[in-house]
């Protein structure tokens, strides 16, 4: 019996940083977005981001934690230098969000939920730290959960509706990645609690609470606290934990308790499991709902394209999203319009195209969005007519007697050979499930 | 009177001039701390911005102990002098804002902008006999205020007239969006007079522990405006005594995160101690420029606020806080004003200063450090006395105006 306990730190997307009126990109070459608040000059002081306290309220309320109507900031204080203040802003005493939970094969209990400033970030090279300070004092939301989680397994499917619910809130900085402090312990130890500090990015969090699982079953376990080498795909003793560290917080006294009761009516956008239950409801199977519904971008235009709902989510789900993937492009990046889509699908379903030519134009769309329907037409790549594929087929017969004996003697493979002369004389442009039919239709 | 600033450059007319731990952009401006050595700010600090705006000529920056870390402004950066007083040249200006109130005294027309934690305007202004008007928390925009105990610090005026020092507030008052606690209220005309009859509170017992001269000649003063003024005896047992310890818990918790981020990194002090680990370099630098002051209120302040103590001292020295300020507020509903002498003891001689125990120099704020807790205004008057002395009366959150007017009563 594991416990396991998340504390994931995530990136807020906002226009400015958390105190300061610098962007919040982190895209920018290094050290472009900063000011005297943010690089912590003597006198400069904080200011809050409403946005940012905004967005911490969805999350707070997507999570069901209990809402304070007052946001309290601290100081928290460590010498570091990704900290140009040598203390981080942060919640401490009284979190924006506690006693939540999010359903993840089980009840997952969230214990707080607070807002906070990113440190800038830090690369080592040689014997020299860099510093890049366009980071430092974006805002980044802590999600703390109790330690209901069991397994590795569970961790992951907790974090995919995590990641899930925070993008359908649309308060996510796509630009960074989960970060997540760990702890791991099992009964078989007495529960003696590992921490594993820092481990970035939704896969690399569930390989290491894999392999601490695993370690702890062989290993002889102290209660301490670890990093996690993703290449090695191990984690490694950093201190043993005699006592917690201690910050020596106070109140931040820059910055006067704000009053949030007017934001706490903000209303929650519709979430997925909302519409994960709506394409269900349509006939789609449960796991095409939830691939399609994953990503609300690619939900909202799924929306906006589909026909008939089953043959639409199955084209998505294996078509569309596979070409996104493969071309590594979200749903925005891709240039047609759901209305190009939707005219896609129609012509698909309704038999003028086959699914060879759908593909093509999925592609084609790689280029630039264009209507399907004066494409295909232009390019004459309608199917045939079963009139025309009736004349392919006799044709074929005519001059393939031998094979049409061989399937009569049992031969699969000779109905195959027989389907492929009709295809290859038709160009490409007949339907395979048809032309088989006719073909059996007509020597048996 | 250069003897009074770290830089100086000459001007015409009414001057101003601010203490070195406001920033003015592209002028070093170091709190007179050797850490800072060097830095050139980026920006000016608001109250900067706005003198600037009005068309002032600016002298310069004043001296004043290190961040704020005094009350006699001997505690400099050796490459400082240590400026003496405009009337006793052997005796201390009084601290922290020692250089503005020796400004104000030698200058004529001269606007000294101040800033007070504990009583850093109110001490030296009656230590060289000139006016000190420390503001509400909240009316004047600390932004570009290099931080001692952000709860506690107000940027503040001092000036040898009245006049002067209501037109200084004029120009600095008001709120500032850049400066979280700054407080949105209307500004009135803070440089028109107006002839009142005020109630003036004396708490009880204030007297007893001031130096028996300062008493006589504060009674005198009392006695002679009978006429002008009711005076009654009020009493705030709970500040005369935690104020002090209360104050010292918050503003070294404070300023011992504030003093975190000099570390040599970034700016000020630098040098090449050859060492590779950021954690040595630091300390070797901190070690190095932070004066004795500075290192006892780091390590007092980062004590109060650790696990184990935090809840006996940092935590409760909050709550007590609020106490005290509620006893000002109730005192200050009967009458319109508090009045005591603002410091107990006349300037001391440099000699005597040598020999004085850390606690002997934080108790002789006990005047002083009330109101400012509370963040209450409260102005320091001198009066006719053989040696420097004032009066200084306090008065209720954001009543700066009425403040004024009793102040005119002791000009």
């Amino acid at each position: 019996m594991n416990k396991i306990g998340l504390e994931i730190h995530a990136s807020l997307k906002t226009e400015s940083k958390l105190f300061c009126d610098c962007p919040n990109d982190k895209t920018a070459s290094a050290n472009v977005n900063t000011c005297e608040i943010c690089l912590g000059h003597p006198g400069s002081k904080p200011r809050t981001n409403e946005e940012a306290v905004k967005k911490t309220i969805l999350v707070c309320k997507a999570l069901n934690t209990d809402l304070r109507n007052e946001l309290v900031f601290s100081r928290k204080n460590y010498f570091y230098p990704d900290l140009s203040k040598n203390y981080q802003i942060t919640q401490y005493e009284e979190p924006l969000g506690e006693n939540g939970f999010l359903d993840a094969d089980g009840r997952i209990k969230i214990k707080r939920v607070h807002l906070e400033e990113d440190p800038a970030s830090i690369t080592r090279e040689d014997n020299n730290i860099l510093v890049d300070y366009n980071r430092c004092g974006t805002p980044l939301v802590e999600i703390v959960t109790e330690p209901d989680i069991s397994s590795a397994e569970q961790a992951r499917l907790f974090m995919k509706k995590l990641l899930r619910t925070l993008k359908y809130l649309r308060v996510l900085d796509k630009n960074s990645s989960l970060k997540a402090d760990v702890n791991v312990s099992n009964k078989k130890n007495n529960y003696v609690r590992v921490e594993v500090k820092n481990v970035t990015g939704f896969k690399e969090i569930q390989r290491c609470i894999e392999y601490e699982i695993e370690r702890q079953k062989k290993e002889k376990v102290f209660n301490e606290t670890r990093g996690w080498d993703a290449q090695k795909g191990k984690t490694y003793s950093m201190r043993k934990k005699e006592s917690e560290a201690d910050y020596g917080y106070i109140y931040e006294p820059d910055i006067p308790i704000i009053d949030v009761s007017e934001y706490l009516g903000l209303s929650l956008p519709v979430l997925a499991e909302e519409k994960i239950k709506f394409l269900v409801g349509k006939g789609i199977n449960s796991e095409d709902a939830e691939i399609i519904a994953d990503d609300p971008d690619i939900m909202s235009f799924f929306e906006k394209a589909m026909t008939s709902p089953v043959f639409s989510a199955k084209f998505f789900r294996s078509m569309v999203l596979g070409i996104l993937n493969y071309n590594k492009i979200s749903i925005d990046d891709y240039p047609p319009g759901p209305g190009e889509m939707k005219e896609l699908l129609v012509l698909l379903e309704s038999g003028v195209i086959n699914e060879k030519t759908a593909k093509n134009i999925l592609i084609k769309f790689l280029e630039g969005g264009f209507s399907p329907k004066a494409f295909v037409k232009k390019n004459n790549l309608e199917m045939l007519s079963d009139k025309d594929i009736d004349v392919f087929v006799d044709e074929v017969l005519a001059e393939n007697p031998s094979a049409i004996e061989d399937f009569k003697s049992g031969e699969e493979k000779s109905l195959n050979f027989l389907v492929g002369m009709v295809m290859r004389k038709s160009g490409g442009k007949a339907n395979p499930e048809q032309v088989k039919a006719s073909v059996i239709k007509k020597i048996s | 009177m250069k003897e009074y600033f770290s830089y100086y450059k000459e001007g015409k007319g009414i001057t101003f001039s601010f203490k070195d731990n406001i920033v003015v952009k592209d002028i070093e401006s170091v709190a007179s701390s050797k850490i800072l050595k060097g830095y050139k700010p980026v920006f000016d600090a608001t109250v900067v911005t706005k003198v600037k705006k009005a068309g002032y000529d600016i002298l310069g920056k004043t001296l004043q102990d290190e961040f704020g870390f005094g009350s006699f402004c001997t505690n400099l950066d050796t490459s400082f002098n240590t400026p003496r007083n405009p009337l006793h040249p052997d005796r201390v200006t009084g601290g922290s804002s020692g250089g503005a109130a020796g400004a104000a005294k030698k200058i004529k027309n001269h606007i000294a902008i101040a800033e007070s934690t504990g009583g850093s305007i109110a001490n030296p202004a009656a230590f060289c006999n000139v006016i000190g008007l420390t503001p509400t928390y909240g009316l004047v925009s600390r932004y570009g205020l290099i931080d001692y105990a952000n709860s506690l610090d107000k940027i503040g005026v001092i000036s040898s007239s009245l006049e002067l020092v209501s037109l200084g507030l004029q120009k600095i008052a008001g709120y500032d969006e850049k400066d979280s606690t700054s407080v949105k209220v209307d500004i009135p005309d803070y440089t028109k007079r107006k002839v009142i009859k005020p109630v003036l509170g004396i708490p009880k017992g204030y007297l007893g522990i001031v130096d028996p001269v300062i008493k006589k000649d504060f009674e005198k003063v009392i006695t002679s405006l009978k006429n002008k003024v009711v005076f009654k005896e009020v009493d705030l047992p709970l500040n005369k005594k935690y104020s002090v310890s209360t104050y010292y818990i918050i503003a070294m918790a404070e300023a011992s995160t504030n003093l975190a981020k000099y570390t040599g990194l970034r700016y000020g002090f630098t040098k090449d101690f050859e060492k590779n680990d950021f954690n040595e370099f630091s300390s070797l630098v901190r070690s190095e420029c932070f004066g004795e002051e500075s290192k006892r209120r780091i390590m007092l302040g980062t004590f109060t606020r650790m696990a184990g103590y935090r809840d006996q001292y940092y935590d409760k020295a909050l709550r007590v806080r609020r106490l005290l300020i509620n006893e000002y507020k109730d005192v200050l509903k009967k009458v319109d004003g508090i009045i005591h002498p603002t410091m107990p003891i006349h300037p001391p001689k440099f000699e005597d200063v040598k020999d004085l125990k850390p606690l002997e120099v934080y108790n002789m704020d006990l005047l002083t450090v009330g109101a400012n807790l509370a963040g209450l205004p409260h102005i320091s008057m001198p009066i006719k006395a053989s040696l420097p002395t004032g009066v200084m009366i306090t008065t209720d959150h954001f009543e700066e105006k009425k403040l004024l007017d009793i102040g005119g009563l002791f000009e």
